[in-house]
């Protein structure tokens, strides 16, 4: 297939905007199921504490909860910069095989 | 119910939606005594024991007693006897309630409950195994009568096993019997016991991890007659740092007490 180069880059941002979709989806569900919060407030700049009201241990475990369901290892020092949903999904992208 | 046995009934007060019980724990209150050995802590299944009292008096309390939990949080440590107060507010389906307890005005713990009729009526199988050479009391900070674990049937990393006996001097005994919800703290001293088994191992004791909160937890049953025995086993589903998640299971032969899934924090 021959793309031109708008294509192709056209094509790469769609692929990523599918991944961001299916990993916010994911954040969505399970802030749903674990905190009851609504989906719409989950959005990539809602601020995990100040906007979501999730304290140490809420992070914690949506942390082990990726951990698990991505097969991923987060780094204690990524925690520190991740304050935002969006922080959320950007991290998952980089590390989720 | 004397004050001695856990806690007394100060107040009730019906609102529309709800009620506010408030409670008065005294320094004599059972759940302080040997809760722990060298440290005076109210543990949270005495402001859960509050809870279930609470509901009971509710309208919808005719329905049951508690057999659910969710998300409950245990937000501050209570090292002080005091004035308790239990704000029950009415949830979205009828069987269910929201709590926040509260002392002198600071919120202490909050969650969600559910009530209804337990699987199991007050059982009566026991319990056997054969108890494993270990001392409990190296492992945990809890003492008689609040050490509501007696011995060690099993210990590996990620698992142990305990028995409890019911007996007369447990908190909030009535009647030869003590409320379900006390299981919650048989799971929790399993999984100190665990932790203070790996700990121990890797030659790193120090530090004491608090309940700090309960994921869901499950009661089939209301009432634990004295003399019960009761099998206890807790098993890590997370890890990191001093953070631990338990899944726990309390069994009788083959009867099912109590599921819960409960968090451990150990202040770094």
């Amino acid at each position: 297939v021959d793309f031109a180069d708008d294509d192709i880059v056209g094509f790469v941002h769609k692929e990523q905007r599918m991944r961001q979709d299916e990993v916010l989806e994911l954040i969505r569900q399970y802030f749903l199921d674990e905190f009851e919060i609504a989906p719409e407030r989950v959005v990539p700049e809602a601020r995990l504490f100040d906007d979501l009201e999730l304290d140490s241990i809420d992070a914690l475990d949506m942390v082990g909860m990726l951990e698990s369901k991505l097969d991923i290892d987060v780094e204690e020092s990524a925690l520190k910069g991740i304050r935002t949903v969006g922080d959320v999904v950007e991290y998952i992208l980089e590390k989720a095989p | 119910m004397t004050s001695d046995s856990g806690f007394a009934l100060l107040d009730l007060t019906h609102s529309r939606d709800g009620l506010t019980a408030t409670y008065s724990v005294s320094a004599a209150s059972r759940f302080f005594d040997g809760h722990f050995v060298d440290r005076m802590i109210f543990p949270g299944v005495g402001m859960l024991g509050m809870v279930t009292h609470a509901v009971a008096r509710t309208p919808g309390g005719a329905a049951g007693p508690v057999v659910g939990l969710r998300r409950v949080k245990f937000r501050r440590l209570v090292e002080t006897p005091g004035v308790f107060v239990v704000d029950l507010a009415a949830g979205a389906a009828a069987e269910e309630w929201s709590f926040r307890i509260s002392l002198d005005g600071d919120q202490m713990a909050d969650g969600a409950c559910s009530v209804g009729q337990p699987e199991t009526e007050v059982p009566e199988a026991q319990d056997g195994g054969a108890a494993i050479d270990l001392d409990l009391e190296e492992l945990i900070p809890h003492r008689r009568p609040m050490r509501l674990v007696d011995e060690a049937l099993g210990m590996e990393v990620g698992c142990a096993v305990t028995r409890s006996t019911v007996r007369d001097d447990w908190p909030l005994v009535h009647e030869g019997a003590v409320p379900g919800i006390l299981l919650i703290e048989t799971i929790a001293q399993t999984a100190s016991s665990l932790i203070g088994w790996e700990r121990r191992a890797e030659e790193t004791m120090g530090g004491r991890g608090y309940l700090v909160g309960i994921r869901r937890a499950r009661l089939d049953v209301a009432k634990l007659p004295v003399g019960l025995r009761i099998r206890n086993r807790v098993a890590t589903v997370q890890r990191r740092g001093g953070y631990a998640v338990f899944e726990g299971l309390a069994t009788t032969g083959d009867v099912v007490l109590c599921e819960a899934v409960i968090q451990a924090l150990r202040p770094e």
